[in-house]
């Protein structure tokens, strides 16, 4: 079952297009990475499906139901992290969890204690004190504390500290392994390779690829450092994309289908060593954002 | 090394000049505006010098001004506007000072200075230059508005500067409350503290009637110096060492804390929310409740002292010839300056209207609506929780007013007026809330020229009318169905505005 279903959703601010006609489905108890740079429409969309924004066209399910409407309804079965957050200074960090978590359903104190204390965080601070990873720690904890079938994390670990920010991918396990469901907006790529099934790569309002990371690697290319006994000069052939030659040694990245037919030829010079491995999540991103520049 | 302690102070000034140009002007214009126009309006008043013995007679020793020193215009003009000013001025320096000080370092601003070339002392030097240079331009500019008048140079130029000194005073222990608190607005409190502590000093040398007093609270140092009196020098022996004294140890607690740090701990807050902090009214009332205390009590104390000052202004008003229409409408001419009374505070009124409802688009803005309105509530609720308290909280503030003055009814009967305007602001913020602001406060100034207009007779009573105030102007009697429309239009326009809110994106910017 789809927890996530959106279908052709569009949605433009004034004369700006933020959104042109996305599908994206995230199935019931997968961690699901949605990537792309600042203003390609991730935001947009999570906001749509907290019901803060109107969608323009299209079709937004989330939890079986729809998200302008049924916006209490699916409130209380989801918690969310926005990626900018200013809770009110004159509140305790105690007291924005507490009103938070609160507002959602039930919250269990026992867990609340647990998260305060993973997290090393100080909850009887005026928010006006806190630092911005301190205050993103509000939101996680609040958002944690629910006991929810889904968590919609906008860029989470922005202000996270490294320590911090693995002690955040081990809650994010812990919650796929209870089989909650996890949408995960970032451009920590690192992070999204080590928690996600599935990724989503959405650029410019649309989106460019969705898969889990073995099927986008297996559409993408290799990419292949090789040192031959001589210069490489005869590789300029069909399906090998960005070739660089130094000396006697060659990096280049090539279709699946040309890597034999390049293989061969990298023979002829006498290969010395040979690296090749399929693209890193940064590469597939890099790649899908460098498309456009690449046909142009 | 020791001048590079003051390394770019200069620079800052210009920097520091830039900020809040208003305050800094107000700082400097107002003494002169309050001079000059007390000193004209009292020679147009007291033109005999028998209207002079007399006021001065009425007057004298009164708890809250003071002695009157000298029996002339001059003496009595710097005697009407000594304490409004001086108190004015101060509050203009604190948060003068406290801006370009504690605000600066809380948002981190003062931090990308002082990685500059930027001497440790430079800053806290330029903030004071800064506001001690608009005191004394300040306290010269109301020797001007005095001289301009006719009145004595020494005098004048006395009291201008026992002024100014009365706000370098102040800025000094903003600057000493910037180091110690450890937020801006603690510092802000502690200093107005400050300013309400030597107010009550100030009364309570009056009512002992010690002038030596005077000395230790700067509000009453324009007093002490006896201008057009045989003018007191040794204020000046006494005031520039204090401030000197002042600013010396806001230097030396600058120097010997962190960026950042203070002497004071930081009020720890909950660590636990209340039971009852779970609903988006609940986070309503803990927002409002600050503001809401402040006007209603605001609004209780004016009514308690305007009440107790009843029979003497009845006394003042009997035989005169104020406002004779009014008077004779509604029975006497103490009820007729209640009445206006009444109908100025309410007006004043709908500017807590406003802002209280403008608090739900600053908490949209902030992206903080986003957060609650992720959990499990309905916009309505949210907006319904605020509009509550805007509402409830007018009507609290004006009926206790109107308790207090014995005139409950009249001052109810005004209510409708000020919900309208509140629910106006509403309505905008449902539909349009990047207009609510400005449309709001444009609506409200637009009201009150209309009265302005139609009080010189420029417009006619239909034009007036448009104005909610018209129908509730002094004097008009009080029916029910133009109250009844203005709760209706508001009851409507609330209504609007819940069901746009529910249907609107959210904005956050």
């Amino acid at each position: 079952m789809a927890v996530i279903e959106i279908s052709g959703l569009t949605k433009s601010y004034g004369k700006t297009q933020a959104l042109r006609g996305i599908d994206l489905s995230v199935k019931q108890g997968e961690v699901h990475g949605f990537i792309g740079m600042n203003g390609a429409g991730k935001s947009t969309t999570i906001r749509i499906l907290l019901g803060m924004l109107k969608k323009d066209g299209g079709e937004v399910k989330l939890l079986g139901g729809d998200p302008f409407k049924d916006c209490v309804e699916l409130h209380k079965r989801l918690a969310y992290v926005p990626s900018e957050i200013n809770p009110w200074p004159n509140l305790s960090g105690g007291e924005v969890i507490d009103l938070l978590s609160r507002m959602r359903g039930k919250p269990d104190p026992k867990r609340r204690a647990q998260l305060i204390e993973r997290f090393q965080f100080d909850p009887g601070k005026k928010c006006r004190s806190y630092s911005k990873g301190n205050r993103q720690k509000v939101a996680l904890i609040a958002a944690l504390v629910s006991d929810v079938e889904l968590y919609i994390f906008d860029e989470p670990t922005s202000g996270l500290d490294p320590l911090m920010e693995s002690v955040f991918q081990d809650c994010v396990r812990e919650m796929a392994a209870q089989g909650k469901t996890v949408f995960l907006s970032s451009h920590i790529l690192a992070e999204v390779e080590k928690l996600c099934d599935r990724v989503t790569i959405i650029k410019e309002g649309q989106i460019v690829e969705s898969g889990s990371l073995r099927e986008l690697q297996q559409f993408s290319r290799l990419i292949v450092h090789a040192e031959c006994a001589r210069p490489v000069t005869g590789l300029q052939i069909p399906g090998v994309y960005g070739l660089r030659c130094e000396g006697n040694k060659a990096s280049f990245s090539v279709d699946a289908a040309a890597l034999n037919v390049a293989l061969k030829k990298l023979t002829e010079y006498e290969t010395v060593s040979l690296h090749c491995a399929p693209p890193e999540l940064e590469d597939l991103f890099l790649h899908y954002y460098a498309k456009d520049d690449e046909t142009q | 090394m020791k001048q590079r302690e003051y390394a770019a102070t200069g620079k800052l000034l210009k920097i520091y000049l830039r900020n809040n140009k208003v305050i800094t002007l107000l700082l400097i214009l107002l003494p002169f505006l309050f001079a000059y126009a007390a000193a004209a309006s009292n020679m147009a008043v007291l033109q005999t010098p028998e209207q002079l013995s007399t006021y001065i007679a009425e007057n004298q020793g009164n708890a809250l001004l003071g002695t009157i020193a000298a029996n002339t215009i001059a003496g009595v003009t710097v005697w009407r506007i000594r304490l409004s000013t001086a108190i004015i001025t101060s509050i203009l320096s604190i948060v003068l000072i406290i801006n370009n000080t504690r605000v600066d370092e809380e948002q981190g601003r003062l931090e990308l200075l002082r990685a500059g070339a930027v001497g440790p002392k430079a800053p806290l030097t330029a903030a004071l230059v800064k506001v001690f240079g608009a005191n004394l331009l300040g306290g010269v500019a109301m020797a001007a508005g005095f001289a301009a008048a006719g009145f004595p140079a020494p005098g004048s130029l006395v009291a201008g500067l026992a002024t100014a000194l009365c706000g370098c005073c102040f800025a000094g222990m903003a600057a000493i409350a910037a180091q110690v608190a450890p937020n801006a607005r603690l510092a802000r409190g502690l200093s107005f503290g400050a300013v309400a502590f030597f107010l009550v000093w100030q009364v309570l040398a009056n009512a002992a009637g010690n002038e030596k007093l005077l000395l230790w609270t700067p509000l009453g140092w324009c007093a002490y110096a006896r201008p057009y009196a045989g003018e007191n020098f040794l204020l000046f022996a006494f005031a520039v060492p204090a401030i000197a004294l002042l600013t010396a140890m806001a230097y030396v607690l600058s120097g010997r804390r962190d960026m950042g740090g203070s002497y004071m701990r930081e009020r720890s807050g909950r660590v636990h929310g209340r039971k009852s902090f779970k609903s988006p009214l609940a986070l309503a009332w803990r927002l409002q409740r600050g503001m809401l205390f402040l006007w209603v009590a605001a609004y209780a104390v004016m009514g308690l002292i305007i009440a107790s000052l009843m029979p003497s202004i009845n006394k003042m008003l009997e035989g005169t010839a104020f406002l004779p229409g009014l008077s004779a409408a509604l029975g006497g001419a103490g009820n007729a300056f209640l009445a206006i009374l009444a109908y100025i505070l309410t007006q004043v009124l709908a500017a807590y209207g406003i802002m209280a409802v403008l608090r739900i688009r600053e908490e949209e803005s902030m992206t903080r609506a986003e957060l609650v309105l992720a959990g499990a509530t309905t916009r309505t609720r949210y907006v319904a929780g605020h509009l509550l308290i805007a509402f409830t909280g007018s009507a609290a503030a004006i009926a206790l007013f109107g308790y207090c003055i014995g005139d409950f009814t009249s001052c109810i009967a005004r209510l409708p007026a000020v919900w309208l305007i509140a629910s106006v602001t509403a309505f905008l913020y449902g539909i349009a809330p990047r207009a609510a602001a400005p449309v709001s406060w444009g609506l409200l100034g637009a009201s009150l020229l209309l009265e302005f207009l139609w009080e010189i007779k420029a417009i006619g009573n239909h034009v007036f009318a448009l104005s909610p105030f018209s129908w509730v102007y002094p004097g008009v009697v009080v029916s029910f169905p133009p109250i009844f429309t203005m709760l209706l239009v508001s009851a409507v326009l609330v209504g609007l505005s819940l069901v746009c809110f529910s249907h609107r994106d959210i904005v956050a910017e």
